[in-house]
């Protein structure tokens, strides 16, 4: 009895660590599948950003507005909806950005700014609609937002790649008469069609056995089909005729190797016809800051090192391992259809896609000499750290402040129970309030810094056990005593 | 027992369990009588999915290898210098360590290797059935590793191979809601059950492939064991599958030729540096695991070769660089510095000397010529040479 109450233990412990939906790693046969490994716990990859958004969905940099300041507060405080009781609870941080953008310019400018989430973004529990909790004021007031999907990512690359491909091959005749001729082959014939084409894109334009196999299957496919099951988009398309247009738009017969395969497969090709022009989703994710590396600050140094994160023995492994058929066994595909999506899995690179990444849109006007205040506010769970004494931890992309021409300072603030223990990893002062607009909570206190580097990324961090006491949790101690059964 | 006795049976054919329960009497030098080559088994683990040298041999404290370092090590010849010469990549490796050859330039993995593995010169020279070679891989990449395309050869005298199972597309987004759901709830508790009801359906929509098998009995072997699996509710890793089966594997036909390669480090791409070191760890115990079955096995006890060796290491930590989460561009060679080109070999068996280290240089794919010539057969013409000699 005494084993299973251990054995259960562990299990709790084991159920302390992150969620990762490490989506991707090797998958170059039709039946090779990435590697997933998915376990439970706070996520470390939800980071906020201020950008403009360019039309490729990349930060842009920006030239004409300036950042005069920027008050980022972050308090951690208790998950309000809590419908059972738990005192493993991870804190639920709010964090509020507040930038005061001045416009120098004598012009109107209006700009589409982004803000990419990645996963451990909170939504709501009763919400009718499910819906990160985010929330866009300028000077006070609500702007709407749009929640950009990552399967409308995906869509608006694909969108874009087979733009660039079709201009690609109309600029070149002696192309486009061999796709147009295997195009026009639907049933008879098509081999002969098939080799020649390969064998102008290897031999007269240079490109690669595997990447103009590639073309061959892009000319031979039909993408206009509709009638085959999509990858099922989750909260954020919910009543959006627009993202899900983008979300399932140009996949048709690829619909049955997904929308990340399909997705690669025509940002690749459009890479072939223009190298700068096409948007892979990993380029997009790296240009937001996106880093895979989980790492946390240190409570008792002070230093970033690799987050640590037990997710318990092979007994109790809560741990996910699976590997992913690509090619959708029962989708109803001919004969040929199915060869060529067999073809493209073959033939495309090995790529290591990392986190989904949804990114939040909205628009804001700044009229000729004015000054703006814009404030982004979200919440998100902290993530478990594991290594003793076990901490709390939460990190913001400081690095696209760097886009920006003028960006002037951060002033953080954070806001966190008083006895609860707290790191940051840039140098910090305790005090009383907050310099941002959100007044130090009672019972809370209140660390300020300056960061004057505006690069890579900021953590900060509150000690857990400090954490669940404050939240009337019974001391650690006593807790596994109890589990032990001693 | 006195010492007499005790050295007596050590040199015996028990000598590999006796020598496992007195491990520490024996120290350095142990060396049990030979045994006729027709009669001697190869074991080839690959420690696998990039493993670097800093955070096995290399860690002053071994601290995610315990087993292989404390238990194993000591009965066995370590090569610290093992060299991966040609592209970092699984397959490739995989593949080289099987026929002595550098393998898969071109990064077509789904042909067959281009020279005779060390399952196929085994049973075309001894005239073995299909049951007597099996390679047990961590994903379809490497399937290709059990067979090639050389004169002579082929899928006639090629390896059982054994995939862990899949999961449909469909399966992967539907764990992918409900982790995403619990973690968006913030509790623990949920997102635990979450992953139970996953691990649920990883099994049970899983798909096991078969086109390995060569024969009824491996099939038939694979259906039962597989069944096994589906019903289980333990843990998902793919690497312990691996481990599982091939031990029964042991059991049920004790192959002379016998590969098992793990993978699951290679979750260091993702980024996780616990994640990292917690599959080395596990792999040191699986590895453990087969090497305790062949001391105990009687079909293995004292005429078994073990060579361990990981197919690559990972990049070094340099300001900028991707450290331990990647190893090289494999299109380009990027980035394949002394991290992915270096790693390390263990051979334990009858007639290796216990203890010892060997640093100079050796590439990965002397381990197929050194497990042939082990047992008495010889690599295909240009294969790296065997280091057999330096263990003794």
């Amino acid at each position: 009895m005494k084993e299973q109450r251990m054995a259960a233990k562990t299990c709790v412990v084991s159920l302390a660590a992150g969620i990762l939906w490490l989506a991707a790693c090797e998958a170059v046969q039709a039946n090779g599948g990435p590697f997933v490994v998915q376990y439970p716990g706070g996520d470390p990859a939800a980071k906020g950003v201020l950008a403009r958004l360019d039309p490729g969905l990349k930060p842009g940099r920006e030239e004409r507005l300036a950042v005069t300041k920027e008050n980022l507060t972050i308090v951690f405080n208790p998950e309000r909806f809590i419908i059972k009781e738990e005192t493993d609870r991870p804190p639920l941080a709010n964090v509020s950005a507040e930038y005061l953008i001045r416009n120098p310019t004598d012009e109107e400018i209006e700009m589409d700014f982004g803000f990419p989430i990645l996963r451990g973004i909170y939504v709501h529990p009763h919400a009718m609609v499910p819906r990160p909790d985010v929330r866009v004021e300028v000077d006070g007031r609500g702007v709407p937002v749009d929640i950009i999907s990552n399967s409308a990512i995906y869509g608006i690359i694909r969108g874009q790649a087979r733009a660039v491909i079709d201009e690609g091959i109309a600029s070149d005749p002696a192309l486009s008469n061999r796709v147009r001729r295997l195009s026009e082959r639907v049933a008879t014939g098509r081999e002969p069609c098939r080799a020649e084409l390969a064998e102008y894109l290897t031999h007269t334009r240079g490109w690669g056995e595997r990447d103009a196999a590639l073309l061959v299957e892009y000319a031979s496919l039909d993408l206009s089909r509709t009638d085959l099951p999509r990858t099922a988009p989750i909260w954020s398309l919910h009543g959006d005729a627009e993202m899900y247009r983008l979300a399932t738009g140009n996949l048709g017969v690829l619909a049955a190797i997904g929308e990340q395969k399909a997705t690669q497969f025509l940002a690749r090709l459009a890479g072939q016809f223009d190298a700068e022009g096409a948007a892979g989703y990993e380029r997009i994710f790296t240009a937001w800051g996106g880093d895979v590396r989980e790492r946390s600050v240190d409570l008792e140094t002070g230093g970033v090192r690799p987050r640590e994160i037990t997710v318990g023995s092979d007994a109790t492994d809560a741990t996910l391992y699976a590997r992913v058929d690509y090619l959708d066994p029962n989708a109803k595909l001919t004969k040929q259809e199915r060869a060529s999506c067999e073809a493209i899995l073959k033939n495309l690179p090995v790529i290591f896609t990392f986190a989904p990444m949804n990114l939040i849109h909205y628009r804001a006007k700044f009229e000729p000499g004015t000054e703006k205040i814009v404030r982004v506010a979200y919440s998100q769970y902290a993530y478990l750290d594991t290594r003793e004494p076990r901490t709390y931890q939460l990190a913001y992309v400081v690095h696209p402040a760097s886009l920006w021409k003028d960006f002037g300072p951060i002033r953080l603030t954070v806001q966190v129970p008083e006895a609860v223990e707290f790191a940051a990893s840039v140098p910090y002062e305790r005090g009383t309030g907050g310099a941002g607009a959100i007044a130090c909570k009672p019972g809370y206190v209140s660390y300020t810094a300056n960061l004057e580097d505006k690069t890579g990324e900021l953590f900060v961090a509150v000690a857990a056990e400090d954490w669940h006491l404050a939240m009337g949790a019974k001391p650690a101690t006593e807790l596994l005593t109890r589990l032990a059964g001693e | 027992m006195n010492r007499r006795e005790f050295l007596k049976t050590a040199a015996g054919a028990g000598a590999g369990a006796l020598a496992l329960r007195m491990s520490g009497a024996l120290g350095a030098g142990f060396r049990p009588a030979p045994v006729e080559p027709s009669r001697r088994k190869l074991i080839v683990i690959q420690f696998g999915g990039g493993t670097r040298c800093s955070e096995t041999i290399d860690d002053p404290e071994q601290r995610y290898i315990p087993r292989l370092w404390r238990e194993m090590a000591p009965r066995g010849t370590l090569f610290t210098n093992m060299r991966v010469e040609h592209r970092v990549v699984h397959p490739n490796s995989t593949g080289s360590i099987m026929t002595g050859h550098w393998e898969w330039d071109d990064l077509d993995w789904s042909r067959p290797v281009a020279h005779p593995t060390i399952f196929e010169i085994y049973r075309r020279s001894r005239g073995a059935p299909d049951t007597a070679a099996w390679a047990f891989v961590y994903a379809s990449i490497l399937a290709r590793t059990g067979e090639s395309t050389a004169d002579g050869y082929g899928r006639a005298f090629a390896a059982n191979v054994v995939e862990p199972p899949t999961i449909p597309r469909a399966t992967a987004e539907r764990m992918d809601v409900l982790m995403r759901r619990a973690a968006a709830s913030g509790s623990p508790a949920a997102e635990m059950e979450a992953a139970a009801e996953c691990a649920r359906l990883a099994r049970t929509t899983s798909v096991i492939s078969r086109r390995g098998l060569r024969s009824e009995a491996g099939r038939g072997f694979l259906e039962d064991e597989y069944d096994r699996w589906r019903s289980g509710t333990g843990t998902t890793s793919h690497d312990a599958f691996l481990t599982d089966h091939a031990i029964a594997c042991m059991r049920h036909f004790a192959p002379e030729v016998l590969a098992v390669d793990y993978g699951e480090i290679d979750c260091a791409h993702y980024g996780s540096w616990s994640r990292y070191v917690e599959a080395i760890r596990r792999t040191d115990e699986l590895t453990w695991r087969i090497w305790r079955a062949s001391e105990e096995l009687p079909a293995y006890r004292g005429r078994t070769l073990l060579l361990v060796l990981p197919d690559h290491g990972r990049e070094l930590d340099t300001a900028g660089g991707w450290g331990f989460i990647h190893h090289s561009d494999f299109y380009t060679n990027e980035g394949a510095d002394e991290g992915c080109r270096r790693v390390w070999m263990l051979a334990i068996g009858p007639g290796v000397r216990g203890g010892r280290k060997i640093g100079r240089p050796v590439p990965i794919t002397a381990a197929a010529g050194t497990g042939l010539e082990f047992l008495g057969l010889e690599a295909s013409p240009g294969a790296a040479g065997s280091v057999l000699d330096q263990m003794a």
